[in-house]
């Protein structure tokens, strides 16, 4: 789909090619200017043109349990929370995405959809140890030794090119 | 602990000077890593408690390693700067230091910054022929770190950071250029469209913004989402090898007419010879003016002296070496006595 051309809210000449977010009496503005405005005007905060609408203040409360953090913190600063963030605002994030990194990136990735299974068990288990829940410990520990596994299998997998899980078993001799 | 001795401000880092087959026109190269660990918040919205056990971990890693540690905090902002305009940590970092340490190696060619905006900011220098080699090398300690922390990924997205715009590969490759005739034959556009093909965009060598005339050019790989170490150091030396290619063709070009490249570099070294103040703003045109001519043979001034002050020339340098205050005037007066004394210009006037 062809993007329609805007004008740079700053020269008003050329075309616009990125938003960026400026501080002008503490007031938050968001201006979308081309690269030699964006020189004069700073690009620190860059912001997708492509970048969500939000369109209730209750959606900007939405919060990642992992870590506090608030859609409306991800609008404010650009930033995310945690790792989790990733998930909870997976949405809101993917225009970014591929604003920074080019359309369809995140095809370009074939890889190991195992890893945040990892990532949310291990913060689990800190968490757990932390709060001296050591049942819950335990459960986690367990279930990351799986993944792990897990992964492992899915890398000599990919190594080996097999697609089925008998041809491993075969190769792994069980 | 703060290990700086202030002696260090009043030279440009080795590093910088080595000098390579390609150095005329790439004159550095750069590969920064990022890693957060897994399990625990981002810096922005971590607990203080978290900070600290972060911090370290990774600090107690890396100090293992040759690294004078210190924190941020002990810095004096005017250090931090001079530490930017070094390209030992980023202006930002250089900026909002918030509760970050710092760490650099003996020749300021490796550096890490620990819980800043990443947990883990790791960064190595060298010339572009052996920036595979110090990639590799930056790489396999990471991997070595996670055998005791994990890092932070996504399925699709790979290593994650606070900022979207850092996420994917983990690591970024920039190198910095010298194109003074490509702009000025401009050639500018064909070397951005070839570097926009890769997914590298260019950016001010210091600050990070855009700056369209300035000579010294900084170029970093800017899609990292879905692509690999390996394929980030193909793209960047592929467009290396185009830059200095375009960049040397225009260079002899301009030596065809040789006595409008001649009087160009005369000009800025007679200002250079007799200035009494030389600004920021012209700084760097000079400088990239006379790094021009000796490269080509017109003026016999070392390419590492002029480098060197590419770096003592920066206004935090300078601004350390004036006596009484801050004064936009004496800095740049400063910066002109320098020029002339560090480029040998006093003898050769003599
Ligand atoms: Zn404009
Ligand atoms: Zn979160």
């Amino acid at each position: 789909m062809e993007r329609k051309k805007r004008i740079c809210d700053v020269c008003g000449e050329r075309e616009g090619v990125i938003t960026v977010v400026q501080y002008i009496g503490g007031v938050r503005k968001k201006l979308f200017v081309c690269l030699e405005c964006a020189a004069k005007v700073g690009v620190d905060e860059q912001l997708a043109d492509e970048q969500v609408v939000i369109e209730s203040a209750q959606e900007l409360e939405h919060t990642c349990p992992m870590c506090g953090w608030k859609l409306k913190d991800v609008v404010d600063t650009g930033m995310l929370g945690c790792p989790n963030c990733y998930e909870e605002f997976y949405d809101e994030v993917v225009p970014l995405l591929e604003h920074f990194h080019g359309r369809g990136c995140l095809k370009r990735n074939v890889s190991i959809a195992l890893r945040k299974d990892l990532t949310t068990l291990q913060w689990q288990l800190r968490k757990a140890v932390d709060e001296e829940r050591f049942e819950d410990a335990a459960y986690f520990r367990d279930l990351i030794k799986k993944v792990e596994d897990e992964i492992m299998d899915d890398e000599i997998k990919s190594l080996l090119n097999m697609d089925d899980d008998d041809d491993l078993e075969e190769f792994m001799g069980v | 602990m703060n290990n700086f001795s202030e002696d260090k401000f009043f030279s440009a880092p080795q590093w910088f000077l080595q000098k390579s087959e390609s150095t005329d026109v790439v004159m550095f190269a750069e590969a920064i890593a990022i890693r957060n660990v897994a399990g625990y918040s981002f810096c922005l919205a971590m607990s203080d408690d978290e900070r600290e056990e972060v911090k370290s971990m990774l600090v107690d890693f890396l100090r293992d390693g040759d690294y004078d540690t210190t924190s941020a905090k002990s810095l004096t902002p005017m250090e931090r700067m001079m530490f930017a305009e070094r390209w030992t940590i980023s202006h930002k970092t250089a900026l909002h230091p918030g509760a970050s340490e710092i760490l650099i190696n003996e020749d300021e060619s490796e550096s890490a910054v620990v819980c800043n905006i990443e947990h883990l900011w790791m960064r190595t220098v060298s010339t572009l022929e052996n920036l595979s080699m110090k990639t590799k090398l930056l790489l396999q300690s990471l991997d070595s770190m996670e055998l005791e922390h994990k890092w932070a990924t996504h399925p699709q997205i790979g290593f994650l950071s606070p900022s979207p715009a850092a996420c994917g590969a983990g690591i970024s490759i920039s190198i910095l250029c010298h194109l003074p005739a490509s702009i000025i034959s401009n050639r500018f556009a064909r070397i951005h469209s070839t570097a926009e093909s890769y997914g590298i965009k260019f950016v001010d060598p210091w600050i990070g913004g855009f700056d369209m005339g300035n000579p010294f050019v900084k170029f970093t790989t800017s899609s990292l989402v879905g692509r690999n170490p390996d394929d980030l150091l193909a793209d960047i030396s592929m467009l290396a090898e185009e830059i200095i290619r375009i960049e040397r063709l225009a260079r002899e070009e301009m030596n065809e007419n040789s006595i409008v490249l001649e009087d160009k570099v005369m000009r800025a070294f007679g200002l250079v010879s007799y200035a009494k103040v030389i600004e920021m703003w012209e700084f760097l045109e000079i400088l990239s003016t006379l790094r021009l001519g000796a490269v080509m043979g017109i003026i016999d001034v070392p390419l590492h002296k002029i480098d060197e002050m590419m770096v003592l020339g920066q206004q935090a340098h300078t601004a350390s070496m004036v006596d009484d205050g801050p004064d936009p005037l004496k800095i740049a007066q400063k910066r002109a006595e320098m020029m002339r004394e560090k480029l040998g210009i006093n003898e050769m006037l003599e």
